[in-house]
């Protein structure tokens, strides 16, 4: 393999700089490759060395970084996937969404691992790429109409229905907070306000098709691997493998219901009443009529669905989530599930991301119910727990920023909550101002430490710890050596270790660009194929024990990106309800997250990382991943982490 | 080759050698050994035993049970675990299953901890 050839990686980074309005190619480095995989490791890196402390996050100068992986667009499994990074709006340290669909491979067939963009553009533009062909183009007749009307526009002036759009709806160019970036019409890149970042940039869109295909280096390991993994799934991960693709996401409904997770009304409980009308069985004895998956996909998770009678009879929508039934379910003690339905399309034209959206909604609910805000503060509308007549008129004035409800919900939970004050900043349930979803840590422990600490605030997805829930305890003594990790109760110390492998191997979906739902219950899952498929496709020779070594790395990174914003220690904890109020009913009745524990399990993951009481990356550690110039900026800003 | 052989066989071929069998594994052989039971009612009753939480960790042991035949499927009933499936399959521990369970009581003083 000469210096200039590539297998897996495209070879490519394409800058763009909106201000001036030029698109340049630059060729990828083998030091970037190798020492951050793709995706969300390079830009993670690219940002650190980019963003300089202090930007503003609408400011030309912060970045909007699309990435790939060496193996988005191969055959292996679930290859679909693709990271947006960009200083965050929401939290004001580093963010990302990561998105599915089949943009990421077509930005790979078209000959790019990676867009960089910066600066913003007098006017609306949309960025078209065709292979080698890759320029602005206007976009004002764009601007105004929502994703799916974006997408169809786009598709039929290039007469080319196979071409992937990646665009924002009106959320992202009123620059809401809870805006996505997203892609093949229901695929959305979420969190940190991409799609706020998107629209203040004026970027409507971009558009891409590519012929160029990708080379891998070994394609008879690649298969290999490949058939081995779906049969390691298929046999040893059975009830997962089954029931998920029968169901997609969900059936999530059903199962944090029984494990008492299941967010209800604003995160107060961990049960709702009504949890059948939103699960599995009306959902598919009634609306879902197929399933579609992403690039490479084995499971096709994502139903698709139409309402046939009633008053929202002809909506139609495809990705049904969990997080629309809990969002604009549970958590609104809503319990109508076309209203759910119908909630998820509306975000998906309107460019919001259903968490986001659905958790300053369940926030406001909460401030309603309380008495902190009135109808003058609500243009009028009831937001009573289960008042469902109301939602969809919530997210059109979201989108819009229309009127006194839409104006507060679009600056977020945590903000919204500040400019209110008082009780309100309680009821807003975020970590470092990002709001989350899925399951209430008072029950599923390490999977609540990890909102915690996750770098890019609030949220589920850098750990993904479904392992704290699915592996054995058996299972859990071998791979992460304490099976006391097993007890989804117990806040041990052992937890700090789960979290730190899982952020690893979690960081590897996200540099290889694969789906999180590969990875379930099968621990060689983990362990074995990231670097089995990285050597194949690649030609570089990866080990597990090298790959952890990379996600120490890019975690590092993007804390030492929070640390230099001004974050630390005291932003690493949990919404204060669930250290304050124990669970009312449900498996977990009782239950609550022990804060003097919590602060020992901050103690240990600090010490596992290699930073110090504080959550500053130290000096050595910063030194053995490569990182000395990271080590020197710190001290010079005297926030590097102290020796013991 | 003796019975015993058999099962190690069986749990090196399905990759669960080096501990990967153990505590909780007895633990839903003996509820087997007292009846007929489905996943959701093994956890019913093993629930809070040996750092078992949640019933996704009861399916995944009883499956390996399966894998290496020390317990099987003997019928279906429906249940309230909608997640599981429509109807919940019923197992039952096998001459296989016994032998197992003798020898992980002879391994661990107690299958608690």
């Amino acid at each position: 393999m000469t210096d200039n050839e590539w297998y897996g990686w495209a070879g490519t980074i394409l800058r763009v700089d909106l201000t001036k309005g030029t698109v340049e190619k630059q060729p990828l480095t083998k030091e970037l490759a190798y020492n951050y995989i793709g995706g969300r490791g390079f830009n993670s890196k690219i940002l650190y060395d980019e963003v300089k402390p202090g930007t503003d996050p609408l400011s030309p100068d912060n970045l909007l970084i699309f990435g790939t992986g060496p193996v988005t667009g191969t055959c292996i499994p679930n290859n679909g996937r693709f990271t947006v990074s960009t200083l965050s709006l929401v939290t004001g340290g580093l963010g990302d969404g990561n998105s599915g669909g089949h943009f990421g491979p077509q930005m790979k067939y078209a000959g790019y691992d990676t867009i960089v963009v910066k600066g913003i553009s007098p006017k609306p533009v949309y960025l078209f790429i065709d292979d080698d062909t890759a320029e602005l183009r206007d976009a004002s007749h764009l601007w105004g109409k929502d994703v799916w009307e974006t997408t169809d526009t786009l598709m039929h002036d290039h007469n080319n229905k196979s071409m992937s759009v990646c665009a924002i709806g009106p959320a992202g160019e009123n620059v809401v907070a809870a805006a996505s970036v997203m892609n093949d019409y229901a695929r959305a890149a979420a969190k940190a306000g991409v799609g706020a970042i998107m629209g203040n940039k004026r970027l409507k869109a971009i558009s891409v098709y590519g012929e160029k295909g990708i080379r891998v280096y070994d394609p008879d390991e690649v298969y290999d691997s490949t058939i081995e993994y779906i049969d390691l799934i298929a046999r040893t991960d059975k009830w997962w493998f089954e029931t998920f693709s029968k169901y997609g996401t969900p059936m999530f409904v059903d199962q944090y219901n029984h494990l008492g997770a299941l967010p209800t009304r604003n995160w107060k409980e961990g049960t709702f009443e009504d949890a059948d009308k939103l699960g599995i069985t009306p959902l598919y004895e009634h609306y879902v009529k197929k399933k579609r998956g992403c690039g490479g996909c084995i499971y096709h998770c994502s139903p698709w669905f139409r309402i046939d009678e009633g008053p929202l009879k002809g909506w139609v929508g495809e990705g049904v989530e969990y997080e629309a039934m809990t969002g604009f379910g549970s958590k609104l003690g809503c319990s109508n599930l076309e209203v759910c339905l119908v909630a998820g399309s509306l975000c998906d034209m309107y460019g919001l991301d259903y968490i986001s959206a659905s958790e300053a909604m369940g926030w406001a609910w909460e401030c309603y119910n309380e008495g902190i805000l009135t109808k003058e503060d609500t243009d009028g509308l009831d937001l009573s727990w289960g008042n469902d007549s109301i939602i969809h008129e919530v997210l059109r004035k979201l989108a819009y920023k229309e009127g006194n409800l839409g104006k507060l919900l679009a600056l977020g939970s945590r903000k919204a909550a500040k400019k209110i004050g008082g009780k309100a900043e309680y009821y807003s349930m975020t970590i470092k101002g990002q709001q989350m979803g899925s399951m209430d840590p008072r029950v599923v422990t390490a999977w609540g430490f990890g909102y915690g600490v996750s770098t890019r605030g609030g949220d589920h997805l850098r750990t993904h710890l479904v392992c704290e829930y699915m592996f054995t305890p058996e299972e859990m003594e071998k791979y992460i050596g304490d099976a006391r990790a097993s007890d989804r109760f117990n806040l041990s110390e052992a937890k700090a270790d789960l979290v730190r492998w899982t952020e690893n191997v979690r960081f590897l979906n996200d540099s290889l660009e694969t789906c999180k739902y590969i990875n379930r219950g099968s621990p060689r899952s983990y362990v074995e194929f990231p670097y089995r498929w990285l050597t194949a496709v690649t030609g570089r020779k990866f080990t597990y024990e090298g790959l952890q070594d990379v996600g120490d790395r890019v975690l590092t990174v993007e804390r030492a990106f929070n640390v230099r914003q001004g974050m630390d220690r005291k932003d690493d904890y949990l919404a204060e309800r669930w250290f304050k109020e124990t669970m009312p009913a449900g498996s977990g009745k009782g239950s609550k997250v022990d804060k003097e524990m919590y602060d020992k399990l901050l103690d240990r993951y600090y010490e596992v990382r290699g930073w110090d009481k504080n959550g500053f990356p130290k000096r050595s550690h910063l030194e053995k991943l490569g990182l000395k110039y990271i080590a020197d900026e710190l001290q010079k800003m005297k926030r590097l982490g102290k020796e013991a | 080759m003796s019975e015993k052989a058999k099962l190690e066989k069986a749990i090196e071929r399905a990759g669960l050698q080096d501990g990967l069998i153990g505590r909780s594994h007895g633990l839903i052989l003996e509820v087997l050994e007292k009846g007929n039971f489905c996943k959701s009612e093994i956890f019913d009753q093993v629930k809070g035993r040996n750092y078992l939480t949640a019933p996704q960790q009861v399916i995944r042991a009883t499956d390996q049970l399966v894998e290496i035949r020390a317990a099987k499927a003997v019928g279906t009933r429906k249940t309230a675990y909608a997640e599981i499936a429509e109807e919940e399959e019923i197992y039952q521990i096998t001459d296989r299953g016994k032998l197992l369970l003798d020898q992980l009581h002879a391994q661990f003083k107690t299958f608690d901890r």
